[in-house]
């Protein structure tokens, strides 16, 4: 696979939110106001982009017996980096981002790429890897954002529309949340031209097929 | 036994060990553990008014305390008064209840901001409402709270602990204002 498909593969055709449906929890949680979206959407990236090189470095060094627990120490340090980070630059968003901002810890997105792809693609890879995720998974709750913010409390980035708009409250709540999430996942479906339904269910057309080891081991490195 | 238990056991710990120690390092030049970096400036303006009404502009003293929950003390440039910063336990435990509470010259209460709590919402944050902490407006030391209308401020109804927490707090802030008024110079 060339880097610029590795790195483009996130964004639509396998974007980890609106296609695997992972890192469902924050998307819902975060995305009230556009610009929570997308501080969220930055912090895992940078922490996706980092842990992938960090584990793609490592993995000759750590024995699959401890794996698991290896990633996510990492995962954990790069987070909890982060989150100093905001709390003394950004503290604002540090007190929007909340709980959610330690959950990146646990966020299956981040794990599924150290699993899936950076323990078995070189350096540059995963970090393409990661940068596009992250790309991808910031483009979602930007566009769930929006959403929710313009019909939930009538404004853009914080920016009020004026008088005329009566804000529908239904929006801003969790079941609004889900709601825009079906929506956009639809949406993409389309504008991806029905690629999934229309081939058959199987192993080989799932969206996780280049990464996941049940095909082909490594098929795709 | 050396591949399948000595190894693993020793590159996760030292894993972990890497990552704590440049986490320890981060933590110390981010400085988030300083608690004495106090309010920010603009913060400072927008509790100005409800704080201390009459001031021209509030700045950070530099004056320390060794009273249980102090955290900063701020001055009038005019010299109408200052304003204490105090941590103070409330219904959810020590330090859940941060006030920035304001002296006129006399020594008296000017006003009370509630700049963070952990009080329950809907039921101990009544006592931390600006509504309800104007009562302590004029008010000196010491300040009785109760509920059945005996003491200088009313206790809210169901939520009493978190009633006197305040009152507790703004006492708390009488003695560190008496402690500091010489250097403030008021």
């Amino acid at each position: 696979m060339s880097y610029l498909k590795t790195f483009t593969k996130g964004i639509i055709k396998e974007n980890p939110v609106l296609v695997m449906l992972l890192g469902t929890c924050p998307t819902l949680a975060v995305t009230t106001l556009a610009i929570n979206g997308l501080g969220m959407g930055l912090a895992t990236t940078f922490v996706l982009v980092c842990s992938n090189i960090v584990i793609s470095l490592l993995k000759n060094v750590i024995p699959k017996e401890v794996r698991l627990p290896s990633f996510i120490v990492i995962i954990a340090g790069f987070v909890t980096f982060v989150s100093f980070m905001l709390q003394s630059y950004l503290p604002d968003l540090y007190s929007a981002l909340g709980v959610f901002l330690s959950l990146i810890t646990v966020n299956c997105i981040i794990l599924g790429r150290a699993e899936m792809f950076a323990s078995k693609n070189n350096v540059v890879a995963s970090a393409l890897d990661g940068l596009g995720m992250g790309v991808g998974f910031t483009f979602a709750l930007l566009c769930i954002g929006i959403i929710r913010e313009l019909l939930g409390s009538g404004s853009v980035f914080g920016f009020a529309l004026g008088d005329w708009f009566e804000p529908i409250g239904f929006f801003a709540q969790s079941a609004g949340g889900f709601f825009v999430f079906g929506v956009v996942i639809a949406v993409v479906n389309v504008i991806s031209n029905y690629k999934i339904s229309k081939k058959k269910i199987g192993c080989a057309n799932c969206p996780n097929a280049a990464a996941c080891g049940a095909k082909e081991e490594g098929a795709e490195a | 036994m050396y591949k399948s238990i000595v190894k693993p056991t020793l590159t996760l710990t030292l894993i972990a060990v890497i990552v704590g120690a440049l986490l320890a390092l981060t933590y110390q030049l981010t400085g988030v553990g300083n608690a004495s970096t106090g309010i920010a400036a603009d913060k400072l303006a927008e509790y100005q008014p409800t704080v201390l009404p009459s001031a021209s502009k509030l700045v950070q003293a530099n004056v320390t305390s060794e009273t249980a929950g102090f955290l900063g003390a701020y001055v009038d440039e005019g010299g109408s008064g200052c304003a204490i910063n105090i941590s103070a336990k409330g219904y959810h435990g020590n330090d859940s209840l941060n006030l920035l509470i304001g002296f006129d010259q006399n020594g008296a209460i000017a006003g009370i901001y509630a700049i963070s709590t952990q009080e329950t919402p809907g039921v101990g944050t009544k006592a931390t409402e600006p509504d309800y902490l104007k009562a302590y407006i004029g008010k000196t030391a010491p300040v009785t709270v109760a509920k059945d209308g005996s003491g200088d401020i009313d206790a809210i109804a169901n939520a009493t602990v978190s009633s006197n927490a305040v009152g507790d707090a703004v006492n708390q802030a009488f003695s560190i204002y008496e402690e500091l008024k010489g250097e403030l110079g008021l």
